[in-house]
Formats: C-alpha cells, sequence, structure tokens
C-alpha cells in the first residue's frame, strides 16, 4: 500500500456534487452536537459534513464509542447543537426515514406478529393496507430471506429480529435509509445472502443509505463510501486540529473483491481506512 | 397421575385443604359454632339452586354483591385508567399529584361512606362510590407508574417513521395494557373486600348483600352459611384474577413463546 494509494482513495468529506444530482443527494453540512451533564459539556462531534447520493451507501467506521450512533441519530432527525441536514424527496413534504436500531429487538411489539410490527411502521398501515402487504413482501423477497413473518418476537432469535428489521427499514421505500449495525447478528450464510440483497435493493430503490459497520467484509461488499473515524471529538473540517479528522474514502474494491475473493487485510482500500484509524492489520 | 399433578400443582394443595378441612371437622378437633364441614356448606351452596331454599338464597346475595363490587371496580379502572394516563404522560402532573393520592390511600373508603350518603342518599350510588374511591389510588399509581417505566424504544422508531398521531396513541394504549392489567387484579380484590366490609357495616336497603348475609350467619353461629359466602367470595377473587392473567399472558405473548 503505497501513499499515492491513500490518496486515490480517500476523497474530501463533502465532494461538490451539482446540478440534478445535487437534489439526489442526501447532504449534512456543518452539523455539531454535545451533551451536557453535571461535570459540564461535551462534545460528539463538531462540524462534520457527509454527503451520500441516492442509490450509494456510506459506512460509518471507528472504534466502539465515538459517537456514530449519535451521528446516525442525529442524521435520522434527532436534534443538532447546529448545521443543516438536507434529505431528498420521493414526493412528501418530509424526507421517509427507515432507521434500523442498534437495540433493534427492543424495537419490535411483543404482542404483534413480525408481520404486524412492520405494518405498523409503514405509511397509511390502514388506509394503504394491502399495498404495505406488497411492499414487505417486496422487501424480503429483495433481502433474500426466508422469514415467518406470522411469528411474534419472543419466537424469534436475534438474527431473526434482525433480519425483520432490514425488512421493515426497507418496505418503508425511504429517501434515507439509516442502519446501526445492520448484519451484526445474522449467521454467515444468511449475511452473504442479505448484504448482496442489501446493496442491490440501495441501488434498486435509489435510497441515501448510511450504515454503522464494524466488519471489513461488510463494508468491501456493501458500502460505497466510508467515513473513517478515529476518536472523539471528531470533524471533518481539516481546520480543526485539536478535533480527531475523520476522513472520508471511496471504495473502488466492491465489485472487484467480489470477484477475487481477497482478504481484507490485501485491500489496498482497507489498508488507507485502517490506517487513518492508526490499527494494523495482519 | 404424577404428570398431571406436574402440571397443576394447584390441585394438589386443594385436595390436603378439603381432605385437612373435612378430617378437622369430622374428628371434632374444631367446635362447630367455629368451623362448619365441607358437606355443610356444600348443602347451603345446593340449597341457594333449590327453588324452595329461599332462606339461605345466597346466590340471589352474592349476585346484588358482584354487581355493586364490579360497578365500583369498574368505575375506578375507567377513571383510574384516564387520570394514570395524564399523570405517567407528565412528570410535572405526577409529582404535583403523587402526594394527595398517596394520603387517599391510606384512609379507609368506608370513612367516605357516611359522606357518600348525604351525597347519594341510601342507595346503590353510595356503595358503588365507595368502592371505585378505595380503588381509584391503587389504579392511578399502578397505569402511571406503567407508562413511566414504559419501554420508549418502540414508540421512539415510530415517530422517527412518521407515524400519526391516532397511531401513536392506539399503540401507546395497548403499550400500558400490561400495567393498567396489573393494576385491575390488584384492584378487584380490593374492589370485593371494600364490598363486603361496607355491605357488613350499613346493611343495603334492599337487604341483599354478601356482606350482610355473613355478619348475619356469624352473629347467629350459621357457620355454613358464613363459610359459603367466604367460598364466593374466594371464587369471585380467583375467576377474575385468572381471567385478567389470561389477558396478560396472552398481550406478552408468553402464550406463543411457551408453544
Amino acid at each position: 500500500m503505497t501513499s499515492h494509494q491513500d490518496a486515490q482513495a480517500q476523497i474530501p468529506a463533502t465532494a461538490p456534487v451539482d446540478g440534478p444530482a445535487a437534489a439526489q443527494t442526501f447532504r449534512a453540512t456543518g452539523i455539531s452536537f454535545s451533551y451536557a451533564t453535571g461535570a459540564g459539556t461535551f462534545a460528539v462531534f463538531r462540524d462534520v459534513s457527509l454527503a451520500v447520493p441516492r442509490g450509494k451507501t456510506l459506512a460509518l467506521f471507528g472504534p466502539n464509542g465515538t459517537g456514530k450512533s449519535t451521528l446516525m441519530r442525529c442524521l435520522a432527525g434527532a436534534r443538532v447543537d447546529s448545521g443543516r441536514i438536507e434529505a431528498p424527496l420521493i414526493g412528501s413534504s418530509r424526507p421517509r426515514i427507515g432507521y434500523i436500531p442498534q437495540n433493534y429487538v427492543r424495537s419490535f411489539f411483543p404482542w404483534a406478529t413480525l408481520e404486524t410490527n412492520i405494518l405498523i411502521n409503514l405509511p397509511d398501515p390502514v388506509a394503504g393496507w394491502r399495498a404495505n402487504k406488497a411492499a414487505i413482501r417486496d422487501a424480503h423477497d429483495a433481502l433474500r430471506l426466508d422469514l415467518d413473518l406470522h411469528r411474534r418476537p419472543g419466537q424469534c432469535s436475534g438474527g431473526m429480529l434482525q433480519q425483520a428489521a432490514l425488512i421493515r427499514a426497507l418496505a418503508r421505500r425511504p429517501d434515507l435509509l439509516i442502519a446501526d449495525e445492520p448484519f451484526s447478528a445474522l449467521d454467515f450464510d444468511v449475511a452473504s445472502r442479505v448484504r448482496d440483497g442489501f446493496s442491490q435493493a440501495i441501488r434498486d430503490f435509489k435510497i441515501c443509505a448510511v450504515a454503522t459497520l464494524h466488519d471489513l467484509q461488510d463494508i468491501i461488499e456493501v458500502c460505497d463510501l466510508v467515513l473513517a473515524i478515529p476518536g472523539r471529538p471528531y470533524t471533518t473540517n481539516p481546520t480543526l486540529a485539536s478535533h480527531a479528522q475523520a476522513r472520508l474514502f471511496e471504495n473502488p474494491e466492491r465489485k472487484r473483491r467480489s470477484q477475487h475473493g481477497d482478504g481484507p487485510g490485501e485491500s489496498p482500500f482497507i489498508r488507507a481506512v485502517s490506517k487513518a484509524l492508526g490499527v494494523e492489520l495482519p | 397421575m404424577m404428570r398431571f399433578l406436574r402440571s397443576h400443582p394447584y390441585a394438589v394443595t386443594t385436595i390436603v385443604l378439603l381432605a385437612g378441612w373435612y378430617l378437622i371437622t369430622r374428628g371434632g378437633l374444631v367446635g362447630k359454632s367455629l368451623l362448619a364441614s365441607p358437606s355443610e356448606v356444600v348443602a347451603v351452596l345446593a340449597d341457594g339452586f333449590h327453588p324452595t331454599g329461599q332462606a339461605k338464597a345466597v346466590y340471589h346475595h352474592a349476585w346484588d354483591t358482584a354487581c355493586r363490587g364490579l360497578a365500583g371496580w369498574g368505575i375506578a379502572l375507567g377513571l383510574g385508567s384516564l387520570a394514570g394516563l395524564v399523570m405517567g404522560m407528565s412528570s410535572i402532573i405526577y409529582r404535583a399529584c403523587e402526594p394527595l393520592v398517596e394520603f387517599a390511600r391510606a384512609i379507609p373508603p368506608i370513612m367516605a361512606f357516611p359522606l357518600l350518603l348525604v351525597a347519594c342518599d341510601f342507595g346503590p350510588a353510595s356503595y358503588v362510590w365507595t368502592i371505585a374511591i378505595g380503588c381509584l389510588p391503587i389504579m392511578l399509581l399502578s397505569v402511571s407508574r406503567g407508562i413511566q417505566h414504559m419501554d420508549h424504544a418502540r414508540l421512539d422508531l415510530l415517530d422517527m417513521h412518521g407515524a400519526s398521531r391516532p397511531l401513536r396513541i392506539a399503540i401507546s394504549v395497548i403499550e400500558i395494557l400490561p400495567a393498567t392489567l396489573f393494576g385491575a387484579r390488584l384492584t378487584f380484590s380490593i374492589s370485593l373486600i371494600v364490598t363486603v366490609v361496607t355491605e357488613m357495616v350499613f346493611t343495603p336497603r334492599s337487604g341483599f348483600a354478601l356482606g350482610a348475609l355473613a355478619k348475619d350467619a356469624q352473629i347467629s353461629f350459621d357457620t355454613p352459611t358464613f363459610y359459603a359466602c367466604i367460598l364466593i367470595l374466594g371464587s369471585y377473587g380467583y375467576a377474575a384474577n385468572a381471567l385478567i392473567r389470561h389477558c396478560e399472558w396472552r398481550l406478552s405473548g408468553e402464550a406463543r413463546r411457551a408453544s
């Protein structure tokens, strides 16, 4: 891995997107978030900018406790201290969000079947019942799953619930999909099928997707962009020297990786991302 | 047989209790004025079904008591759920009202009966409201604490997905049902106690009341009728508890989980 390759992989956090493509891009500009405790105010991130075009997936990658989930919640509409978030719209006045929480087990109503749980979270759950059932079937098939949606959450394993959470988010046909560790509980076989189905669905449904991922395999196969977050508080503004510099990388390896099947450590892209985080790969 | 006992352990305790009761009365270990035999109690209960068994028509008394108890309990359930919802959703209202509710909880509801007599006259309403007042604080605290300890992750996700207000309210109501059912279970036994105590102290104008019948039976050493009253009250409590427990079980998904 050379520094030249590093420079090729890394791109500015807010790479300019002009013309009609700009309207098709999810964009966060200069957003900051801090929280107050009795001991003072703690910044999680400051002046973070990122852009995700429709049909692309951005991964947030970094150590635990850096505030990736906090950034996800802010992108999904939670309060930020400053900055601006612009989302592309399908037609409604508000961007439609699909959210896969980190603690997906708690996100299911125990008294309803998985299908009802998903239906409740879809637009017009009563009037659009028939269309929503079809949307659930489409999302299920797009993810290449074989899940019995007539079970109750209490009858399902963690992996099955995670599959249902993925269907729930995709069935909404969202403008923006926020996924917090969406493949963490899936077994090897299901994960490889779901990864393929997931990235295909993001492209087909033209969704802007942001995902927190800890597995290099997931990143290589699913993500088009990676924001490497080395510490906290972090920023994407290079002039804020006192903050950890989060850097955005493009993943040119995805197609090649799926064709050749190299180990993660051999990928120049992964080596560049790992170097940004200060992690030594075998 | 062993499999049946293992799956129905309460059958063992019931059989042991009945056998012990029979042996104690049969052996004359306790005087007849203190403890009636099971056969005598069964005779009283069977007499209630007989057209000429008017003197001991315990079921007429039992029916009137059940109606009073259920009416008071129903009012407490409705009002307590609504007020608990308001208290649970606002921490300011909760902190403002909690001391008053705790204060009211310590007052025996029968003390309110004379006041209610003035307001409602010596009619069924005064009994029903006494029962409701006795159950209300418990119901209110159960529901409001249930809301406060509710898992908000699911509702937060609904908000994030832009759920409509009516849908959110409907789901919230289902979500607080476990707390409501728990409160209902607690207050049902309280409603029975308040009903019977009130009837024992203030016999209703109609004269039909299980509490009044039990008191009269006790005074006249009619122990079989007295124990028949106890059995009926216990059955009410058991039946209501089993019904509400079943609802809780279905709601929590335990039924399917166990299968």
